[in-house]
């Protein structure tokens, strides 16, 4: 299914602010992600589905954002 | 449970004055007997050369406030706060400006300071905010925290 990503910081200037990607899980949307961005594979980012960062496989649902972050650096 | 989020967020930088007038509420409030104030400042940091200019924040917005929220959440309950403040910059803040603000008040002084130096390292840690630090020769890098 159609998943709604959102990106963040330097991960943003590789992706885009917004794509939309088909993508049954977090895995396999990873997987997407990279053939479609090869550079980031060497770029550390945390997902976030639904505002919760996800360290495990999960399954996506329609209408689920899923969020690239790189590191965070506030304050 | 009720939930109600805070924004903590202001565009550009932390004015002196919003500060200081955010001390002076506090006069009312007379069982409080000890402030910790914590102030980001820009630094205007040279590397390679080039000198930092100003940071530019971005955030998620909607999940730094849910976040900001279970923070609060939690420092209250671990602490004896009378009141609890913050404020983070989005956009550009030059250096030598204010970008963070983190201000606490307590009976006492040690609950105050414990208290202000947990939320600092929480809103590092753990906050989806993001800063590009803006030379002064126009070119840019991602800030890292350490």
């Amino acid at each position: 299914m159609e998943i709604k990503i959102i990106a963040f910081g330097s991960i943003a200037e590789l992706t885009g602010k917004e794509i939309t990607v088909q993508a049954s899980d977090v895995d396999s949307l990873k997987v997407t992600l990279q053939e479609l961005f090869p550079e980031l594979a060497d770029r550390k980012y945390a997902v976030a589905v639904n505002m919760k960062v996800v360290q495990e496989n999960l399954e996506l649902k329609q209408n689920d954002t899923v969020a690239l972050m790189p590191p965070y650096s506030g304050g | 449970m009720s939930k109600t989020i805070k924004n903590i967020f202001i565009e550009g930088a932390i004015h002196p004055t919003f500060i200081s007038d955010s001390i002076a509420k506090h006069s009312s409030k007379k069982d409080i007997g000890a402030h910790s104030i914590f102030l980001g400042q820009i630094r205007q940091d040279v590397i390679d050369g080039a000198t930092v200019q100003a940071i530019e924040y971005t955030a998620y917005e909607t999940m730094a406030l849910d976040k900001m929220h279970e923070i609060r959440e939690a420092v209250f309950s671990k602490y004896d706060l009378t009141c609890m403040h913050v404020y983070h910059s989005l956009g550009v803040v030059n250096a030598g400006e204010i970008c963070l603000f983190v201000f606490t008040s307590s009976k006492h002084r040690t609950v105050a300071m414990e208290a202000c130096n947990e939320i600092v390292e929480r809103i590092k840690a753990e906050l989806p905010i993001w800063g590009k630090e803006i030379f002064n020769d126009e070119s840019y890098q991602w800030k890292v925290n350490r």
